[in-house]
């Protein structure tokens, strides 16, 4: 059996995050870990090399844009695919984070089968 | 009433009634004894009859007019003592000499005030001559304009028109600086008007600007805990979190419809908040009717089936051409055209969505229709039901109302895409809401840039195709850089003169289908070379792309180009218009995501 494959969740919502944690262990059969702010998001990327990150955008200490940037430019990050999760209006948002080496753009509240599917398709289990 | 010995006869000459009742109104009042005559011709008759103390007459008039009136008095020996006033505009030296030509004794500039006619006629009743007194002609001759004028009139005559003159000229003078300083007012005032206006104005788009940045700030904030709140309903519902008892399952239900209802007017708020302020961006492309319209019908079944609402789709006619529209723009549209016709319609009712092109109303496009048997509504709500917050007047308590955007967005997206949207209904016999979307084919188009003059001559059409696949995940770096490539080399040798809406499908979702780069171009006989020259350098550079950084080795897999060329342009646009059905027909299932929480609660 293969093993698992590993999510990071970077949100400071954390009732968001618990739930949403459950659904990619439960439904998705994914690991996943969390980070509740930026500079947190960046330090687990680099020492857990998840294979998917979600990223927020309004996060506290580095803000989802700086963070997505520093991924992109880190050479142990630079390769893992992230999905941006924001409540932002994606005019403002989307083209900038695709533009930065995003994989997709999500507005919060996505749709649970959308955005598991797009993450199936990331990850290159389809 | 017995009038006194120095008011004397008047007789007035006016053929304006009103005037004439006017003057002889204001001259009996002050003790005047006043006859009337509407003409030179009438006038003279009066004087034979009795001769009055003074004579006031009008210029122009018919039959004989006011100069030929006073030339006739002054040439009669019995009458040429009596004083005769024309009433004048002095506005020129012509009218002065016409005046002093025909002997008059004094003139009152038009329009009169009544204390300067008044005191005229005082002047001359009483400065009049005695009988018998020899006229004191002067008999000069003047030449004005061309014009030879005998001036027979006496030096009192003269003084006196020179004084009326005068006397004009400084009143309209006082009036013109009047009219100087009221216009003055006048502007200070419209300044100080503009000024306010442009205050309040400036506030307005202020408070407008605050709210528009309140609302979206709101609704951004909304999104987070809502959020939250569905993620939690929904691995309840999932059974994510163990099993749930049937009215357990019913309560979690209700909560999840209300939570995707939150989720919508949340939505809703910021799109709307978008179409105002300009910042609705649309991203049109070629879409087939017939794979975006069925999944997007399709999608409302399930909770059509829940409320015992047929819902049926029409099969599209065959061979309809594509349209151009954003996809997620047109579904969003049709969700929410079918979302209000469940909402409307009772239980075993139907809805039916069909749709067809070159309708009546929307001729060279093709118009979706979704039909209710619903409640309807009267002619004043169809006229406004696209309004931004109107709501129509209901008095069932069942259904909530919404905030009246959803109609407004809908309206504002099928516009921008150059569509219409217009509904059909009556109280009570249900409502059809339609909206068209512009229909596209090479057909039609070319013709219009075929118009654009080349600049060499034998211009040839031609249709550049490359198609680039790549497998690797990152692959879209790899080809965006071969495109780069390939569009700064193909630049100079062509000229293109057609924008598609054919975008390089880099959707976020698929990250491995294959690009395509398009342009319809003109190209001269001597181009052709150079055009293949420029290709072929840009094939050549691709290969280093290829090994140059990490995660691009055998990213790109395979490369197709094709050209179509033709000069005439009707058998470009057929082969192209065959080449484009088979394009969009084998294109990956389109992107548009399908509305599977849309609820219609």
């Amino acid at each position: 059996m293969p093993p698992r494959k590993k999510i990071l969740i970077v949100d400071d919502d954390q009732d968001l995050v618990v739930g949403l944690a459950v659904r990619l262990r439960k439904v998705g059969g994914y690991d996943v870990i969390m980070a509740a702010d930026g500079l947190g998001g960046i330090t687990k990327a680099q020492r857990e090399k998840p294979d998917l990150i979600i990223l927020d955008l309004g996060l506290p200490v580095g803000d989802g844009f700086s963070v997505l940037e520093r991924l992109k430019t880190l050479t142990t990050t630079a390769l893992i695919p992230v999905i941006v999760l924001s409540a932002r209006d994606p005019g403002e948002a989307q083209n900038a984070v695709l533009d930065m080496g995003a994989d997709a753009f999500f507005q919060k509240p996505a749709d649970n089968d959308q955005l598991l599917a797009v993450i199936r398709k990331v990850l290159g289990e389809e | 009433m017995a009038l006194p010995d120095t008011a004397g006869e008047i007789l007035v000459v006016e053929d304006d009634r009103l005037q004439a009742t006017l003057l002889k109104r204001l001259l009996e009042r002050h003790g005047h004894a006043v006859r009337l005559a509407a003409n030179g011709d009438e006038a003279l008759g009066c004087l034979r009859e009795r001769l009055p103390d003074l004579v006031l007459s009008d210029i122009v008039m018919p039959i004989m007019d006011g100069y030929e009136l006073c030339r006739r008095i002054k040439a009669e020996p019995a009458w040429h003592q009596l004083p005769v006033i024309l009433v004048t505009a002095l506005t020129d030296a012509q009218n002065i000499l016409f005046g002093l030509e025909c002997g008059a004794d004094n003139f009152i500039s038009k329009p009169f005030d009544r204390e300067q006619l008044l005191a005229r006629i005082r002047d001359m009743l009483e400065s009049r001559r005695l009988p018998g007194e020899p006229p004191r002609t002067g008999n000069v001759e003047v030449v004005y304009g061309g014009q030879r004028l005998q001036l027979s009139s006496d030096r009192v005559q003269i003084l006196n028109l020179l004084l009326s003159s005068f006397d004009s000229a400084i009143r309209q003078n006082r009036e013109l600086l009047k009219t100087k300083r009221e216009l003055e007012e006048l502007t200070a005032t419209l300044e100080k008007k503009a000024e306010d206006r442009a205050k309040i104005l400036s506030e307005e788009i202020a408070q407008r600007r605050l709210k528009d940045r309140f609302l979206s700030h709101v609704s951004h904030e909304l999104r987070t805990p809502v959020a939250a709140v569905y993620q939690c309903l929904s691995l309840l519902l999932d059974g994510l979190a163990g099993d749930l008892t049937p009215e357990q399952r019913e309560y979690l239900e209700m909560a999840f419809r209300n939570v995707n209802q939150l989720k919508q007017l949340i939505g809703d708020l910021l799109e709307a908040t978008r179409v105002r302020t300009g910042k609705l961006r649309l991203h049109p492309r070629l879409l087939v009717p017939g794979r975006l319209l069925p999944p997007a019908v399709d999608s409302f079944k399930p909770a059509a089936h829940d409320r015992g609402i047929t819902l049926t789709f029409e099969p599209l006619p065959e061979s309809l051409p594509p349209v151009v529209a954003d996809p997620a723009r047109v579904t969003q549209v049709l969700a929410n055209l079918l979302t209000n016709a469940l909402k409307f319609t009772p239980e075993g009712g139907r809805v039916s969505v069909c749709a067809g092109r070159d309708t009546l109303e929307a001729p060279g496009q093709l118009c979706v229709s979704v039909a209710d048997t619903g409640c309807g509504m009267e002619a004043t709500d169809c006229a406004r039901i696209f309004d931004e917050l109107y709501q129509v007047e209901r008095s069932t308590a069942n259904s909530r109302q919404g905030l009246g955007l959803g109609l407004f967005i809908c309206k504002e997206l099928v516009t921008q895409m150059g569509g219409r949207i217009w509904v059909e209904s009556e109280a009570g016999q249900g409502s059809t809401f339609n909206f068209s979307l512009p229909l596209w084919s090479f057909r039609d188009r070319l013709p219009r840039f075929l118009a654009v003059p080349a600049a060499e001559a034998g211009p040839e059409l031609v249709w550049l195709e490359i198609v680039l696949q790549h497998n690797g995940d990152r692959g879209r770096h790899a080809t965006d850089h071969f495109f780069d490539l390939a569009i700064d080399a193909i630049q100079p040798v062509l000229d293109p003169v057609l924008d598609l809406p054919l975008p390089r499908p880099a959707t976020q979702v698929d990250a491995t289908a294959g690009e395509r780069l398009f342009c319809l171009t003109r190209r001269t006989a001597a181009g052709r070379s150079r055009l293949q020259e420029a290709i072929a350098a840009a094939l050549a550079a691709t290969p280093v792309l290829g090994t140059g950084g990490s995660g691009l080795t055998s990213s790109l897999n395979e490369v197709m180009i094709s050209i179509y060329a033709s000069a005439d342009p009707a058998v470009l646009a057929d082969m192209l218009d065959a080449w484009l059905a088979r394009y969009l027909d084998e294109e990956p299932k389109d992107d548009a995501p399908p509305q599977k929480n849309l609820d219609c609660g």
